[in-house]
């Protein structure tokens, strides 16, 4: 083949410093209607995130929305996960990590110095990228924050809200048989499944998933993603990724960062149809990212 | 225009290859080490192997310490017991608070950690003599004598070398193992698990305990116990400060006690009459090293039972 019949690839400028004018509009701006419509969980506000001397995070506003599933996307290193631990604070394990701006959850700044974020994260639960179930038997696994917090008030009650998580996230038909056996003995979708089923059992306000489904074959993916469809009738659902489809299908509002920088927050429908900004534009149609 | 290449030398030999022999060569090698310790364990069993009968395992010294026919082992396999199982019970807190605290809970640039690191791994490269002179200064003439002194003794009670001292020492000395091991242990369990265990609202303490701790417990287990057979094999840190020539058993932490491995030293120094005890100086080898060999057997079984329970079945 001549490379030179090739065509070159179109060079879609990048604009890192937003403008005067309008293509970018503030953000409340943008969340202000959709806001008033439902009642809103998680407020971020103006956060702001450095590693060190490196900002990751630039004055990042959106609300979450009960009952609602929102997902963050953007191209890799944009601050997708960064942002998502900045919620439930699980940046406080990472060293030299500074937070500034508010997340109020419920009205209440969780960076406040009063509050527990120990007890804050019972609250909001999380699903990581790899699955990370226990070395423990399946319902151990299911049973682990039920136990640690106390909230069976007998085994039948345990064993009960175990099997309701699983049930929630489609398991229990698969490993009723095998509740007692290690839950690394599970196929690797079921043990993602698990992972949000052990989160689940808690009871949370809100999940967090941190790509949830990249590391699984598409079906398993898939039956990831169904699982959101039912479970945002009692939880409100955060989820990172930069699987634009899955975005696309499954979630209710998206917001778009690149480079440490909120560019768009909208409903999912009008961010994927007609997005306001050229650089949203870009990156859903996969010119770049 | 280059003309194409239509053919490649792909024909054996050249510089580069190991040639016919080179692996065969590294296997030879491998298999000396092989033979060097079959021959071990086989002279041993070979001269030593009547040790393993009942009546020398579980027989005393009142009959004469150097007479084949008639003495047997038992202050020996029972002082070392005693000195391993107390060593034990020093070491593996000690060093397993210090492995966890170092891995778990000292950040990243910690001068006390840093220092504990350095510390610890120069502790492991001492000569063990030298941990019998130190036991010997520190533990009997400094403690020891300090305790009598408070006490008020007119005679050393603590003062002397005893079983107590024994253990500290030997447990001065197997520490850095039990730390390593442990550290070693606790990096190999993922941050995701400490993730998962924080995610649902566990604290540090409770992830550790409830998440980390069960899955690097094998491993953890795997540096007590071989710290506990490397204790059972040394003479020299305890030849200062409580093994005795002869002794009764010990009944009290102070006391003196006989112990397997001094004991070869003894046979093979001490005594009147070196080829006639000969077959007992094996003996007591052959006993020392079933015992050795014991306690390393039961690390790996119980190592290799917990990680059962973990591993998928498939």
């Amino acid at each position: 083949m001549n490379p030179t019949t090739l065509p070159n690839p179109p060079i879609i400028p990048l604009r890192l410093v937003p403008d005067e004018d309008e293509s970018m509009p503030e953000p409340e701006a943008l969340h202000a209607p959709l806001a008033g419509e439902r009642e809103v969980v998680i407020e971020i506000d103006r956060v702001s995130v450095r590693y060190g001397v490196t900002r990751v995070l630039d004055e990042v506003s959106f609300p979450i929305v009960r009952n609602g599933v929102t997902a963050i996307i953007g191209p890799s290193g944009c601050g997708k996960s960064t942002l998502l631990r900045t919620l439930n604070r699980m940046n406080d394990f990472q060293l030299r990590a500074s937070v500034t701006g508010e997340v109020r959850f419920f009205g209440q700044n969780i960076y406040a110095p009063s509050v527990n974020p120990i007890r804050l994260r019972r609250h909001i639960g999380m699903v990581f990228q790899r699955s990370n179930p226990f070395a423990k038997s399946v319902f151990e696994n299911v049973a682990f924050g039920l136990r640690l917090h106390g909230m069976a008030t007998s085994p039948a009650d345990l064993h009960e809200r175990a099997q309701r998580a699983l049930e929630q996230v489609g398991l229990w038909h698969e490993v009723k048989d095998r509740l007692h056996d290690s839950a690394l003995t599970l196929s690797g979708g079921q043990q993602q499944r698990l992972c949000i089923a052990r989160a689940l059992a808690v009871d949370p306000r809100v999940l967090l998933l941190d790509e949830p489904a990249s590391a699984l074959d598409p079906v398993a993916g898939g039956r990831i993603e169904e699982l959101f469809v039912t479970l945002k009738e009692k939880f409100t659902i955060v989820i990172v990724t930069h699987n634009l489809q899955q975005a696309g299908r499954c979630s209710d509002f998206t917001a778009f960062l690149h480079m440490g920088r909120l560019v768009e927050f909208a409903s999912t429908e009008q961010l994927f149809s007609s997005p306001t900004c050229q650089e949203t534009e870009s990156y859903i149609s996969g010119r770049f990212g | 225009m280059n003309p194409i290449e239509t053919s490649a030398d792909l024909s054996r030999g050249g510089s580069r290859s190991f040639g016919r022999f080179g692996v065969p060569v590294l296997a030879g090698l491998t298999g000396l080490l092989l033979v060097l310790v079959a021959f071990l364990f086989g002279a041993i069993l070979i001269e030593g192997g009547h040790g393993l009968r009942p009546g020398f395992v579980f027989g005393g010294t009142s009959e004469g310490l150097f007479d084949p026919h008639k003495t047997g082992v038992f202050p020996m396999i029972f002082g070392t017991s005693a000195l391993v199982i107390l060593m034990t019970v020093f070491v593996v807190p000690l060093g397993v608070i210090t492995g966890i605290y170092l891995q778990e809970f000292a950040s990243p640039v910690s001068r006390l950690a840093g220092a504990t690191r350095l510390a610890v791994k120069h502790l492991a490269g001492i000569p063990s003599i030298v941990f019998g002179l130190f036991g010997l200064g520190f533990f009997v003439h400094f403690l020891g004598g300090g305790l009598d002194r408070i006490g008020g003794a007119t005679e050393p009670v603590w003062g002397k070398p005893g079983l107590i001292w024994a253990a500290l020492t030997m447990a001065v000395l197997t520490v850095p193992v039990v730390v390593v091991s442990t550290e070693e242990a606790l990096r190999s369990v993922p941050d995701s698990i400490r993730d998962a265990g924080l995610s649902l609202g566990a604290t540090r303490l409770e992830t550790l305990r409830l998440a980390v701790l069960p899955q690097a417990a094998p491993g953890i287990l795997t540096g007590g116990m071989l710290a506990v057979s490397r204790g059972a094999g040394e003479v020299a840190p305890i030849l200062f400060v409580g093994a005795a020539f002869s002794a009764p058993l010990p009944n009290s932490l102070n006391d003196q006690f006989m112990e397997l491995g001094y004991h070869i030293f003894v046979l093979s120094t001490q005594s009147p009459d070196v080829d006639r005890t000969r077959p007992l100086l094996f003996a007591t080898a052959c006993v020392l090293l079933v015992l050795t060999f014991a306690l390393n057997f039961t690390a790996i079984w119980v190592r290799m039972n917990l990680r059962a329970r973990m591993r998928p079945l498939h």
